[in-house]
């Protein structure tokens, strides 16, 4: 019983690349707000700049995992954009075209890909079901903003209304049974 | 339309099962490895083969594991296995982003055949079957001039993948209370995440004979050495408060009938108060006692019921998956510290006369982790019985004190490492 176990080399592969870039980010972000702060105090440019740090390193992050499918990327994208613009609404002094334009239109594409995935795979839509329903609960938390007040019903609101609904309806004739499935695989207790 | 359809199968998780993905980390795997040793050099090509050939019959192991929103669960996996010579320390975290999904990976490195499993996937018991099957395929396509087909087709076991956990426990039965925290084995690390292996090669017939004179079995003779080893080389604490525990898993299909396939284990805990065990008769005298008051079946009953109707409670079903991790990983860094190490022995493989002449021995290890920095295990095949410690523990004074032990006991024994002692140490 000899030799049994190899010689292990580079034992401890440690995302070296990633720890430099994560540094080198910090540093960064750092020197931006003492700039900002140096500079001008009143718009705090530096925060949109770490926003749009942090969303690079969110989707960097996410588009090197294996097994993502489409729907998933569409999701995150969803929120991280979304987060983004209104961020950078918030920092140069709050003017509401992020939920009143930018967020709707988001929603709009994001509708608009699942309905294209639904009609071009609906032989393999398992795989994005459950995105569909995702995608649905994000927009019709989104449509409450409108029902309660925080800004005007506009057209967009009314055109993703409609699509998220066509989406839905369109994904359970073509695709119902995996929908359900997919309900019951991720929800049950 | 729908005929063209591909649904994807799915099904919930055992009972046991449940608990490892929310826990598991690169840090705690949960993983354990089953090897073979062959008497030739392992040939990929037919590695592969022999692998995919032993999927189709254990299909219900063709599984990845996806997140649902209260629980994780198995979806069927139609992706390729991968299989590659082995690269790194054994029962490493299995990361379902490089291993195409699957719970388990086979490698294998020159007469080796390995197979690391998650737990969440099955048992040892069952890994075994499922290993001994892609070991008969790997010899029965290495050699098919020797091997007529059908040979094994008689012997064919049936499986299912019931959770017989929710078949077999007492609802009205409340689990076992636990008593006082044990004393945790102290010692330098190994660095690089290594993992250090000893395996303890022991002649079986001499090692019965022992056991037979202190009239306890095997296990328990081995438990007791390790009781025994651990308080000589490691127990360093001076008023002698903290037991030594033992955690001794338990095959739950010697008590019930199953034929799952899933995991069907439960544990007992042996629970060494070492201010009134002297010497290594009172050790093997309290084991001895120990275990025939655990292992009777009411008090296995009781574990087993007590765990069932903890994953079963309405109120931690309904908690988001998200916070069922992050509460269950901080009650987790508690609960660890109520075991000194696990000694897990799966027992006897039983090999067909047939494919004996080209297999040396087998061998069973288990990922050691912060807390429990030594595990042990073992099985036995043809006249060996081999101990194996896993340790992330930079000396080896329990596996030297252990090994002294049997020399001195007269018991048959060899030494075999994994090299990193030396390659680290010296």
């Amino acid at each position: 019983m000899k030799n049994l176990y190899p010689k292990i080399s580079n034992v401890k592969r440690s995302n070296k690349v990633i720890n430099i870039l994560n540094i080198i980010s910090i540093v960064i972000s750092i020197i931006l707000i003492i700039i900002n702060y140096l500079i001008n105090k009143e718009i705090l440019w530096s925060l949109i700049c770490i926003l749009g740090i942090i969303y690079v390193w969110i989707t960097t992050i996410y588009s090197i995992k294996k097994n993502v499918n489409i729907g998933s990327h569409v999701i995150i994208q969803v929120i991280c954009i979304s987060a983004l613009v209104l961020g950078i609404d918030y920092i140069i002094s709050y003017k509401g075209w992020s939920l009143k334009i930018a967020i709707p239109i988001i929603l709009i594409v994001a509708n608009v890909t699942m309905l294209l995935l639904t009609i071009v795979s609906h032989k393999r839509y398992y795989k994005y079901a459950l995105n569909q329903i995702k995608i649905f609960i994000i927009t019709a938390i989104i449509l409450l903003i409108p029902v309660i007040k925080l800004i005007k019903f506009n057209i967009l609101y009314m055109i993703l209304a409609i699509i998220a609904l066509i989406s839905l309806i369109l994904a359970f004739t073509l695709c119902g049974r995996d929908l359900i499935s997919e309900i019951k695989k991720n929800f049950h207790i | 339309m729908n005929s063209e359809k591909k649904i994807n199968k799915w099904r919930k998780l055992d009972n046991s099962a449940k608990i490892f993905p929310i826990i598991s980390n690169k840090r705690f795997s949960s993983v354990f490895r089953l090897s073979a040793i062959l008497k030739e050099e392992i040939k990929k090509e037919i590695l592969i083969k022999a692998t995919n050939n032993a999927l189709e019959k254990f299909s219900d192991f063709k599984v990845v594991l996806k997140k649902g929103v209260f629980w994780y669960y198995f979806e069927e996996n139609t992706k390729p296995i991968f299989i590659e010579e082995e690269n790194t320390y054994p029962c490493k975290y299995i990361d379902k982003n490089i291993n195409n999904g699957y719970l388990f990976r086979v490698t294998y490195f020159k007469n080796k055949i390995n197979l690391d499993v998650f737990h969440s996937l099955t048992d040892g018991n069952n890994a075994m079957q499922f290993f001994k099957e892609i070991v008969y395929e790997y010899i029965e396509l290495s050699h098919p001039e020797k091997f007529e087909i059908g040979l094994r087709t008689d012997r064919k076991q049936r499986y299912n993948i019931e959770d017989s956990y929710i078949k077999n426990y007492d609802k009205k039965l409340k689990g076992n209370i636990k008593s006082k925290k044990a004393y945790i084995l102290k010692g330098k690390k190994l660095p690089l995440d290594a993992i250090g292996v000893t395996h303890q090669i022991i002649n079986l017939e001499e090692l019965k004979k022992k056991a037979t004179q202190k009239s306890v079995t095997i296990t328990q003779y081995l438990t007791s050495v390790l009781i025994y080893a651990i308080n000589k080389a490691n127990y360093l604490e001076k008023d002698k408060k903290k037991p030594i525990k033992i955690c001794v898993p338990v095959n739950l299909k010697k008590y019930f009938p199953s034929e799952t396939l899933s995991n069907f284990f439960s544990y007992i805990t042996v629970n060494a108060n070492m201010k009134k065990l002297v010497n290594f008769d009172d050790i093997v005298e309290f084991v001895k006692k120990d275990f025939e008051k655990k292992l009777q079946k009411e008090e296995i009953i009781k574990t087993m019921s007590g765990n069932v109707k903890l994953g079963n409670n309405l109120f931690i079903r309904i908690i988001p998956l998200f916070l069922k991790k992050f509460t269950v990983n901080i009650s987790y860094i508690e609960i660890r510290k109520y075991t000194t190490t696990t000694y897990s022995n799966i027992g006897r493989i039983g090999i067909i006369q047939e494919y004996k002449e080209y297999i040396e021995n087998f061998l069973m290890l288990i990922a050691p982790e912060r807390v429990e920095k030594i595990k042990c295990s073992s099985c036995s095949y043809e006249n060996n019985i081999i101990f194996t410690f896993t340790s992330i523990l930079s000396d080896t004074k329990i596996e030297k004190e252990f090994y002294e032990f049997l020399k001195h006991n007269e018991i048959g024994v060899k030494i075999e490492t994994n090299g990193v002692y030396e390659e680290f140490i010296s």
